[in-house]
């Protein structure tokens, strides 16, 4: 099985709605955009993450989970 | 008595009348029908579910509306973009006064802003389309409506009420013209959908502006 990642691609607005809606997961960094907070375990926020995909504008959040 | 507080009297007569002391009992709650009404309006300005329950009830919002609001997804969802689209690249930046919200210092469309505050509208009307109507999504509708007063979070932003009910009958128009289109060969169809999305809109409406108020509206 592959490595659980989650990554956002470039075409990425910066609306930050990711990481309200996911927040316990993914930060906001108002220079750099949207990451996954620092030496998390993403697997327990699987349903977080993806339901933070569903209402990405741009489609932009990528995961293998 | 001084000519402006004669004057005063006589506009507000009621004012000269004997005043009855703050802590009086108001009669009216001895009377059943008046205490049920009282606490109605309590409940419905403390709790967000009992306002919506309330709500629901009197424009007979119910679970077959839910059911129609659902079978309307599929069309919302296929003309998702395009609704969106419309909204923000054609109405919001070209009136006058809507586009004011929308520009830079100097002027000019914030492209970026607007593609940001588009994205938002998106969740908005993909959360509607959850159709849980519950705590946290009527708490959800309250605070987008907050976000447009210099209450909560953007304390130099006010959006006057008539252009929030510019918009929502803006876009109320447009989604029934586009299920109109879609829904010609199927009237009955066309009927329960937008009959339940009047519903739905009033009862948003009356929650998005909840904080536009004090709780005697
Ligand atoms: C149909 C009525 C309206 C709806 C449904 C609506 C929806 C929204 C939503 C969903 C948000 C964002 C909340 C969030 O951060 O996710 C928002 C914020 C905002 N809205 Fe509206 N809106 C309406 C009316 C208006 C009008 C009439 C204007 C002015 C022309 C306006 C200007 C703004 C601005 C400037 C913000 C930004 C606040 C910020 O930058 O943080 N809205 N609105
Ligand atoms: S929701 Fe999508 S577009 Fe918005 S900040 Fe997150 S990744 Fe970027």
């Amino acid at each position: 099985m592959k490595k659980p990642v989650v990554w956002f691609e470039e075409s990425c607005i910066k609306c930050a709605i990711c990481a309200e809606e996911a927040s316990e997961v993914i930060v906001f960094v108002e220079t750099t955009g949207p990451q996954i907070k620092e030496g998390i375990d993403i697997i327990p926020h699987s349903e977080k993450i993806k339901r933070a995909a569903q209402f990405c504008p741009k489609e932009c959040i990528k995961y293998h989970l | 008595m001084s000519i402006m507080s004669n004057a005063y009297m006589k506009m507000f007569p009621m004012e000269a009348e004997k005043k009855v002391s703050g802590g009086k009992r108001n009669p009216m709650l001895d009377v059943p029908e008046f205490n049920k009404a009282w606490n109605l309006y309590r409940d419905t300005s403390l709790d967000i579910m009992k306002r919506y329950e309330y709500m629901a009830q009197c424009v007979n919002f119910t679970d077959k509306d839910t059911e129609a609001i659902k079978e309307s997804k599929d069309i919302i969802a296929a003309n998702l973009k395009a609704i969106l689209d419309h909204i923000y690249y054609e109405k919001l930046i070209n009136d006058p006064w809507l586009s004011r919200w929308f520009r830079d210092d100097n002027g000019k469309i914030a492209k970026e802003y607007v593609d940001i505050r588009r994205a938002r509208q998106q969740r908005f009307l993909l959360k509607i389309l959850e159709c849980k109507w519950d705590e946290e999504f009527w708490n959800f509708v309250r605070w987008v409506g907050a976000v447009h007063v210099p209450i909560f979070g953007s304390e130099d932003l006010y959006i006057p009420i008539r252009l929030n009910l510019a918009l929502w009958g803006y876009i109320h128009q447009y989604l029934f013209n586009l299920f109109a289109e879609e829904l010609k060969n199927d009237p009955e169809k066309l009927r329960r959908i937008t009959t339940a999305w009047t519903k739905l809109f009033w009862i948003i409406i009356d929650i998005y502006h909840i904080d536009y108020f004090g709780p005697w509206m």
